[in-house]
């Protein structure tokens, strides 16, 4: 055998193997709807049929029934705000979870005051097992009516410069803002209790803000009142809204960049054009193969 | 050579392994940055739930039970240790209990120092009872919250922490917050105690008879001050009353109260009249308070017999009873020397006419469009009124104001930016006379039209070609104007206006693409202006001819109609030629056999002189090959493709007779060259020879 077949055997089977790998390992990243660890938000992706769209030019042209989930962990750009900004004056509802992202700069694009704080918000009295999982227990009258009384967070943050009527939800008294995130409250650090979600009215649209975007992993959507929570801001006229997740501004591990880049190929090989392409090239090199083999009989 | 290249193979597949391990590896152990609730480690904080409790006890010295009621209710839902969760509850439904009872007795003794300031001390001992006892079911719940306390120290060992330690801290600032508490109800306790009641009191001047208040201070070893503590009259009222004997302070008085009629009407007028007096007689131009549902209503003045009488308007309150009682209490000079007097309570019954509103809603509303409330005032029995005015709300918010009849239909308008949802409409009516008012409540379901898209489309598309469209668009509220409409077809796409009448129609022109023939669907999008309408998102499907792929694929197919036999045949006639020099056969053309005629005609077949030249191998085929053309000709039997040498022996066996045996011996020779790595020797091929012209002479023999 030839050092070259061997070379082109080797590399084809390595080629398998990492599609093979890539296509069914499953993603550990954070917030990955391929994730189906504690940290990936395949629960919620399924049970909120959500879509991830890996470009914001994917949004719909008719938002009004849309709910775009951001998570800025990645800056956007002034076209993408462009994009998010005619979203929501269009209808669409966009869901920005932030905790240390980016969220501001949106915020500050829609010519809102309000801001995520991105300090750690610490409540050592109302939380489920330690300071940094702050349970909230204090709603606006709409929230509570939806069925939810408690709310879990894990490592939150806190809004500010929220207008009283926007603000939905709100941490306990006991709560602080850990500025020096030391762990312990000390002076000159604001204690509680602070808003962590309020909803605006954007043109014919709707802003929610929610201080962390951890209440949609695998292991929070089930706890507490999250999951109503979660219904009640992707609300519509008729039940749910269609959930759009914004992927393309989540931090992305090699994996990730793979996965999604396997399944853009996927949705090539897919195509009409390329199918017919590689029909005809099985037909072609099928035909040189047998039409070979038949001389070399003769 | 051979070492040389498996090493290369060896070191190709391991730079190929490690260079994919190196790509995975960074994925696989990535370091995550959150906390998995699951395996979250424990803490608890003792600092903030005594921090905490103090800050509920705050609530509770502040008199604001919905502070301490909103922090405690919380206490579930606090990360403590499972051993303190019974304190805790006990802590929060004690604390709560405690800042009510805390607020009853603030209120309570509000009142009771309004009827000590009156003298009216009869009203305030029953209530200074009642506050009493208040009290002590407050010092039961603190009790309860000292004892929780207790049990959550045990539990914490906060106060044996260092003095300055953050936790010994907030344990002492609890227990400081318990002990004010403590010291607030008993100042509260005290505060009754110390004025003392009415029989107390005038029991005491009883016994001083004829001596005046400054000589019964000094008797008594008591200042103004004291005397103004325990009966509630000023100091500088008591100043006043220095000369004037004991029996004459406090005396007690009576009032009495009738009233005439006690069925009216709303507005309708009531007599009253009573007498004041004291003990000694009618007390004259005294201020005679009415009371309506215990609340002052009117004044009216004693006459000189003590007499006061007054003419009392009933007020539109629309109820159906109304206590009232006449009630004297000292004022200016009257202060100290005689006591509060209240009249018992009379109950008349107030009469009125009453209505029912019914209201009907549309089943939907839209926003952005008026809907229209219609409303019915059912009288019963009583007359109606010929008009009346009407607010409409649309919840809380006031959007039309009319004078109806008995019947109304009003439209309003729903606000274009009104949520989809249910919304509640409150129709009122205020009291006109004796009508008393009428408030009624309706729910209305605001929602938007779904819009229906009548597309007309042709059942066959053909591509290159473009597709008509002609539609209307409209809902149950009407057609849609100015919406815009997006068709999107493979990837043409196209945008529409529809006009007042909700028609539109335009032309989509169709791209090509790689399809035959087949169903596509059509995209359509529809976005109303209209408040009332929502968006619409639905395909259409239609049939698609592709002409030139359809041409295509016929030219396609008729050249490989054409060039196929062509090249079948030109394979076949490679196939036919034989590798190997055969023995020519002269075969005379085959003639039928007449019909009916036993005469059989064979071609001549000429030996080939070679047939004995070069190697044996050649020699024996050759020999066969000469044989089977032979028997061929003389049997009719052909050797077919998928038939075997041997069984080609077989079938002619039966016609060739005792030639037979030399030909299956002779195939055999063959069979054996063909199919194994027999090397024949010039011996076998001089066999074959034999036997070949065995066969020949014996097919002779038998004429042929």
């Amino acid at each position: 055998m030839r050092v070259s077949s061997v070379l082109f055997a080797v590399v084809a089977l390595v080629l398998v193997i990492s599609l093979l790998c890539i296509w069914f390992y499953p993603s550990i990243e954070d917030f990955m709807a391929s994730n189906t660890m504690w940290n990936g938000i395949r629960d919620f992706s399924l049970e909120f049929n959500a879509d991830n769209i890996d470009s914001l030019d994917d949004l719909p042209e008719i938002p009004e029934e849309a709910v775009l989930v951001s998570i800025p962990y990645l800056e956007y750009r002034d076209s993408e705000l462009s994009a998010i900004k005619r979203f929501v004056e269009g209808g669409g509802t966009l869901l920005l979870m932030d905790d240390y992202g980016y969220g501001n700069g949106i915020l500050s694009y829609l010519g809102l005051d309000a801001r995520f704080s991105n300090r750690p918000l610490l409540d050592p009295l109302f939380c489920y097992r330690n300071q940094w999982m702050p349970r909230i227990t204090d709603f606006s009258p709409g929230v509570q009516e939806s069925g939810v009384s408690v709310l879990m967070l894990n490592n939150a943050t806190a809004l500010t410069g929220v207008a009283g009527s926007a603000a939905i939800a709100w941490s306990s008294s006991a709560s602080f803002l850990d500025k020096d995130e030391s762990g312990a409250r000390e002076k000159g650090e604001a204690a509680g209790p602070f808003a962590v979600a309020a909803e605006y009215r954007l043109g014919r649209g709707r802003l929610a803000l929610v201080a962390d975007p951890s209440i949609i992993i695998n292991t929070m959507v089930g706890r507490d009142d999250n999951y109503a929570f979660i219904t009640y801001l992707c609300r519509g006229e008729d039940g749910l809204k269609r959930v759009l997740i914004d992927r393309s501004h989540l931090t992305k591990t090699p994996l990730d960049v793979s996965k999604s880049r396997l399944s853009q190929a996927r949705e090539v090989i897919a195509s009409p054009p390329a199918l017919l392409g590689i029909t005809a090239l099985i037909f072609v090199v099928v035909s040189r193969y047998t039409l070979r083999k038949g001389e070399t009989i003769d | 050579m051979n070492l040389c290249r498996s090493l290369k193979t060896g070191i190709a597949a391991t730079i190929i392994g490690l260079a994919s391990l190196c790509i995975l590896s960074p994925v696989v152990y990535a370091i995550e940055p959150h906390q998995d609730p699951a395996t979250a480690r424990p803490m608890y904080s003792a600092i903030s739930l005594l921090r905490y409790y103090s800050a509920a006890l705050d609530g509770v010295l502040q008199k604001n039970p919905s502070q301490v009621e909103d922090q405690l209710k919380k206490m579930p839902f606090a990360n403590i240790p499972p051993s303190l969760e019974a304190a805790a509850g006990d802590f929060a439904s004690s604390g709560i209990d405690l800042s009510h009872l805390v607020m009853d007795i603030e209120d309570d003794l509000s009142r009771w120092q309004a009827l000590v300031v009156q003298s009216r001390f009869d009203e305030a001992d029953e209530l200074a009872e009642l506050v009493l006892a208040t009290i002590s079911r407050a010092h039961i719940e603190l009790d309860n919250i000292e004892k929780a306390t207790g049990a959550t120290d045990r539990e914490l060992r906060a106060s044996l922490a260092p003095a300055d330690s953050d936790l010994r801290l907030a344990y002492d600032g609890l227990r400081q917050r318990i002990d004010r508490i403590r010291d607030m109800l008993d100042l509260y306790a005290r505060l009754l105690e110390e004025v003392l009641p009415k029989s107390v009191i005038t029991g005491e001047f009883s016994e001083f008879a004829g001596i005046t208040l400054e000589e019964y201070l000094r008797i008594k070893g008591l200042t103004v001050d004291d005397i103004s503590r325990l009966t509630g009259i000023s100091v500088e009222v008591l100043s006043q009353l220095a000369g004037v004997t004991v029996e004459e302070l406090l005396r007690p008085t009576e009032i009495t109260l009738k009233v005439e009629p006690v069925v009216i009407f709303v507005g309708g007028n009531v007599n009253l009249e009573g007498r004041l007096t004291g003990e000694v007689g009618p007390l004259a131009a005294r201020e005679v308070v009415i009371l309506l549902n215990g609340s002052p209503y009117m004044t009216v003045l004693t006459d000189n017999e003590g007499y006061y009488r007054e003419m009392l308007t009933v007020p539109y309150w629309y109820v159906s009873n109304l206590d009232i009682r006449a009630l004297y209490y000292p004022q200016d000079e009257d202060i100290g020397h005689y006591l509060a007097s209240l009249s018992r309570v009379v109950t008349i019954e107030v009469l009125f006419y009453q209505a029912g509103l019914e209201i009907t809603t549309e089943d939907k509303a839209y926003p952005g469009r008026e809907t229209t409330i219609a409303g019915r005032f059912d009288y019963g029995q009583y007359p109606p009124l010929a008009e009346r005015e009407v607010e409409i709300y649309f919840n809380s918010l006031l959007v039309s104001e009319i004078a109806v009849s008995q019947a109304f239909e009003q439209p309003i308008s729903i606000a274009p930016e009104t949520e989809v949802g249910r919304h509640i409409i409150t129709v009122s009516s205020a009291a006109v006379g004796r009508h008393a008012p009428v408030v009624s409540s309706a729910v209305i379901e605001v929602t938007r039209a779904t819009p229906v898209l009548n597309l007309g489309l042709p059942a066959v598309a053909l591509i290159p070609g473009s597709v008509e469209l002609d539609g209307r668009l409209y809902s149950e509220v009407g057609p849609l104007n100015g919406a815009l409409v997006t068709v999107g077809l493979g990837e043409s796409q196209i945008e529409l206006t529809s006009n007042e009448n909700g028609a539109l129609d335009g032309e989509i022109r169709v791209g090509m693409g790689l399809g035959v023939i087949g169903r596509q669907d059509m995209a359509v999008q529809v976005l109303p202006q209209e408040p009332w309408h929502r968006p619409l998102i639905t395909t259409r499907s239609l049939v698609m001819v592709n002409m030139v792929n359809c041409g295509g694929i016929i030219a396609i197919l008729v050249l490989f109609s054409i060039l196929l036999p062509v090249v079948l045949r030109r394979r076949s006639r490679i196939y036919a030629e034989a590798p190997v020099a055969a023995p020519v056969v002269a075969i005379t053309p085959y003639r039928p056999t007449p019909v009916y005629s036993q005469e059989v005609r064979l071609p001549v077949i000429k030996r080939p002189g070679a047939l004995d030249r070069g190697q044996p191998r050649n020699v024996i085929l050759a020999w066969y090959r000469f044989v089977v053309g032979v028997i061929r000709v003389v049997t009719r039997v052909m050797l077919k493709p998928q038939q075997t040498l041997r069984e080609f022996a077989g079938e002619s066996h039966r016609i060739l007779g005792p030639a037979a045996r030399y030909f299956l011996e002779l195939t055999k020779m063959v069979e054996r060259l063909l199919y194994s790595q027999y090397q024949p020797t010039n011996e076998d091929a001089g066999k074959s020879r034999k036997l070949s012209r065995d066969i020949e002479e014996e097919l002779k023999g038998e004429g042929v």
